[in-house]
């Protein structure tokens, strides 16, 4: 229990008391009444192709008819769901792994070029850059003759990813030497980790690797993980 | 993820809304946590929802349903959350957060909210939702980590880290560049 006196808990409380969620209970009772009188979805039977064809699957199952009773009402949010491909992020068939790898997938396909880092030097000469200070741990990747890398977001000091549509904070593009393929590493606390799963039809494979306190994925197209083993703390 | 509707634990639309309403106060911490504010949390909530009644196959039969809307919410929010800042990126080139919260002076309420706020904002995600399922609704430290699906010395460590690091941010001192980023 916490003390009422303490100034931080009860500004707290005053900023997040949950409103009254009566009217939003109604709803979506209303809309898993009329989604058992529609047909109940096969979505985890169906065939391969149904990683591409989301935002048509949608409309078929039983939300859509639920879809109604909410559209009449905060229109601009609950219509995000309905639509899909103009934001895949949010298309509801699948759960958030597969949205998470998803997003990972259409990045690497898009080929989204993210600004090169002036690659803060930690083994420089004073004043420390924040990125290297011991404070603020990241994984670092080791120079590498076999990885160069082309772009980078989400690490301290430098640009954040909040401009992608990515699962992860912090991304990593590098490129196979001289002229290979690309690769993606993306970084995230380990209670943040997203579990990304790829789709079927992406081509591309997927590698993991905990490293303290952070959880690493690696995107390749290749059949093994390269850049993975070149983190570290 | 196995799907059979006919599981004796599988999810129902009936047996959703029920599970639905006797978390939704939790669920809507968690929307307001990830978004740092609650301005948005219904509307994301009720778009989380939506996505989970969609999917009802995907639920496993028997565990824990909370756990399962909670990591629906959460992205929902996440996604929720990058638009906005996208938004207010191409809008303003100003909108960064600033992390440089005032001099310390818990007199006015309102004012003491808004560094509050923007306190919070310094937290991660994770330890923000901790915090509040905590202060907010008083859920002991089980009830969140199955919520968050994290241990439960996880989520007190991130309570008791999160509320020296806000106590230092707002009552304390003030605090340095290093602080806001441990």
């Amino acid at each position: 229990m916490s003390d009422e006196r303490d100034p931080v808990d009860a500004s707290l409380r005053r900023l997040f008391a949950p409103p009254d969620l009566g009217g939003l209970q109604a709803k979506i009772a209303a809309a898993a009444a009329a989604a058992a009188l529609a047909p109940v979805e096969p979505q985890r039977e169906a065939s391969p192709r149904r990683r591409r064809v989301w935002g048509t699957t949608i409309a078929a199952t039983a939300a859509a008819a639920a879809a109604a009773l909410l559209l009449s009402t905060r229109v601009q949010h609950s219509a995000a769901v309905f639509e899909p491909a103009a934001d895949p992020i949010v298309a509801p068939v699948f759960g958030p792994r597969e949205q998470a790898g998803a997003q990972l997938a259409r990045f690497y396909v898009s080929g989204t070029a993210l600004a090169r880092l002036d690659d803060a030097d930690c083994l420089g000469a004073p004043p420390i850059p924040e990125a290297c200070d011991g404070s603020a741990p990241e994984p670092r990747l080791a120079p590498s003759d076999a990885l160069e890398v082309i772009g980078e977001c989400g690490a301290l000091g430098g640009p954040t990813c909040d401009g992608y549509d990515l699962p992860a904070a912090r991304l990593v593009q590098l490129r196979v030497r001289p002229q290979g393929p690309r690769l993606l590493v993306c970084v995230e606390p380990r209670d943040a980790d997203p579990r990304p799963l790829l789709p079927d039809d992406s081509g591309l494979q997927l590698f993991r690797r905990e490293l303290g306190a952070f959880i690493l994925y690696e995107v390749t197209p290749l059949s093994d993980s390269l850049a993975l083993e070149l983190f570290s703390l | 993820m196995p799907a059979d509707p006919n599981h004796p634990g599988s999810l129902t639309p009936a047996v959703f809304a029920d599970s639905f309403r006797h978390c939704t106060p939790a669920l809507w911490c968690i929307a307001a946590a990830v978004l740092g504010e609650r301005t948005h949390a219904e509307d994301v909530l009720q778009e989380a929802a939506m996505t989970g009644l969609s999917k009802l196959g995907a639920f496993v039969p028997n565990s824990n349903f909370a756990a399962w809307m909670g990591q629906i919410v959460r992205f929902t929010a996440l996604n929720h959350r990058r638009k906005l800042q996208r938004r207010a990126q191409s809008e303003t080139a100003s909108a960064a957060p600033d992390l440089g919260i005032p001099a310390p002076a818990p007199s006015s309420g309102a004012d003491f909210d808004a560094r509050t706020t923007a306190a919070l904002g310094t937290l991660t995600e994770i330890a923000r939702a901790c915090l509040l399922l905590k202060t907010v609704l008083e859920l002991d430290y089980g009830e969140i980590a199955q919520t968050l699906e994290i241990p439960a010395g996880t989520a007190m460590s991130h309570v008791h880290r999160a509320r020296a690091h806000m106590r230092a941010l707002l009552v304390d001192d003030v605090p340095t560049k290093q602080e806001q980023h441990a």
